[in-house]
């Protein structure tokens, strides 16, 4: 599914663009006040904005009708509000409320291999909601979307609870989200180096607009970065300051074993007078 | 001298136990992070700091900052919370003056200091909620994963601040996920229902196998280091990136 905004006046927001494609990553990153909830209000199509379009698979939204209701029950949002779990006992009556509305005649089984996915064993059925952690809540709201197969997954600060482990086992299960099952991924994150490790495209927000937006190299190498208030991710941050001081381009880098390689060679290249 | 001594903490969900006989100090005037994996019982430990459970001796006065900003907000307007707690420990208005502008200066709230905290970004409520506790006077301070919504420059602004709380003789005790916000502590506590490690932070980053096994992972700029140590690209670890690039191309 592909969701166009497109002039969108809304909130705070004076005329946004921005364009979220099937089978990519696309993050939304800007400083805390700079739009990012208006806009995942607006992609819960449960509000409707006061100009401009929001346009689904080429078609423009009508909210008059119940064509938005029929979009919102496509998009899965994945956020921390822990609030609206406790109206849910156990894991298996929150995962199953999920599905009621649903004409999968598989529930059962579902739930159980989305929760396999997310890396749970399926006693956590029988948990109860308010004795799990934080990371675990989150395990298991993100794995009530993959049963619920939406079409667009949207996670609102995944990162905040999750420990190395499950930030990793995140980052592959988008990966085969995105290219085996053509979802469209859409994540809000201020935890920088997990954006530049998972995102294929990058808009940087500030003041409710889009300032800077492209594929995540160009996006974290923009000198106007700093300037909108965003953070470089730390392996941007390295080769940007060996350009700054040594002149040296290092090559685009997506993991830290990467750039050591890099390092090691220009180094080398160094110490025998190459360079 | 101990600000916060567990002493045969036990906790249980159900049958099951969390927490068995765990044992932990907190020394006065100290900057201590507290990690651990999924589940490993940061927010219950919390939790029993600040109910001041039994088995826990608190010799001082605790202030806290939960996960969830939507506990703490109590007031209609930014203002408003920014004064709130000020007001409850009977601060005289000249004294709530100038604490909250210095704040509100300091972390820029003024563009939303008329709104309702409730209508703000959660990003926006946490750091509300902290800037209303950093104003108060301060002994022992406790956060739970309280950062995790501010964008980076507001988080390293408030991790500055915290050091300078400690230089005060606050004693602060962070719990969070995010591995990097252990790189200015002084202490680091690894737990996974019980204590693995209770360490100075320098020396808690030489043996990665604890942050490995516990799902964990180094800071950044700990892992470059001690990866090009091996490589015998550095001698010495180090975390500020800029001296690092010029050690390896002086």
């Amino acid at each position: 599914m592909e969701i166009t905004l497109s002039n969108i006046v809304y909130d705070n927001i004076k005329n946004l663009n921005i364009c979220f494609f099937n089978s990519k990553v696309t993050t939304v990153v800007g400083a805390n006040g700079s739009g990012k909830s208006s806009l995942l209000q607006l992609l819960s199509m449960h509000k409707i904005p006061m100009h401009g379009n929001i346009i689904v698979d080429k078609k423009i939204v009508n909210f008059a009708n119940n064509s938005a209701y029929n979009i919102s029950q496509k998009i899965g949002i994945v956020s921390q509000n822990i609030e609206n779990y406790i109206f849910h006992n156990t894991v298996e009556e929150y995962l199953l409320y999920l599905l009621e509305s649903t004409r999968f005649n598989d529930k059962e089984k579902r739930i159980v291999d989305s929760l396999s996915m997310v890396g749970l064993p399926s006693k956590y059925l029988k948990r109860k909601l308010k004795s799990l952690s934080n990371g675990e809540k989150f395990l298991i709201a993100f794995s009530g979307v993959l049963a619920l197969n939406s079409k667009v997954i949207i996670l609102d600060d995944p990162t905040c609870f999750l420990d190395y482990k499950n930030k990793n086992l995140l980052s592959k299960l988008l990966k085969i989200m995105k290219s085996k099952y053509k979802k469209t991924i859409i994540i809000m994150s201020n935890d920088m180096d997990f954006v530049y490790s998972v995102s294929d495209y990058v808009y940087i927000m500030a003041k409710s607009k889009i300032v800077l937006h492209g594929n995540k190299y160009d996006v974290f190498k923009n000198k106007k970065l700093e300037k909108y208030k965003v953070l470089k991710p730390n392996i941007i941050k390295f080769t940007s300051l060996v350009k700054e001081k040594t002149n040296i381009n290092l090559p685009d880098r997506d993991n830290i074993n990467d750039l050591i390689k890099d390092i090691y060679f220009y180094v080398e290249q160094k110490n025998r007078g190459v360079l | 001298m101990k600000k916060i001594e567990i002493k045969n903490l036990n906790f249980k969900y159900g049958n099951t136990f969390l927490f068995k006989n765990l044992n932990l100090d907190i020394n006065s005037n100290s900057y201590t992070t507290i990690i651990g994996p999924v589940g490993s019982g940061k927010t219950t430990l919390f939790n029993q700091i600040i109910n001041n459970s039994k088995s826990i001796n608190i010799n001082g006065n605790i202030k806290y900052i939960v996960t969830d900003p939507n506990n703490q907000i109590v007031a209609k307007t930014v203002r408003k919370q920014l004064s709130f707690f000020l007001e409850n420990e009977g601060f005289t208005n000249r004294q709530i003056n100038i604490r909250t502008k210095n704040i509100i200066k300091k972390f820029g709230l003024e563009s939303i200091l008329d709104k309702d905290p409730f209508y703000l970004s959660e990003g926006e409520k946490q750091l509300v909620v902290i800037c209303s506790i950093l104003v108060l006077d301060l002994d022992i301070l406790v956060i739970d994963n309280a950062l995790c919504r501010l964008d980076s420059i507001i988080k390293d602004k408030v991790l500055d601040y915290l050091i300078k709380l400690k230089k005060k003789k606050v004693t602060i005790i962070n719990f969070t996920s995010d591995i990097n916000e252990t790189l200015l502590s002084d202490y680091i506590v690894l737990i996974n229902k019980k204590v693995i490690f209770n360490k100075k932070a320098k020396e808690a980053f030489d043996n990665e196998k604890d942050f490995i096994a516990n799902d964990l992972q180094l800071p950044f700029m700990i892992e470059l280091s001690n990866k090009l140590k091996y490589y015998n690209l550095l001698k010495f670890q180090e975390i500020d990136m800029s001296k690092m690039v010029d050690i390896l191309w002086k």
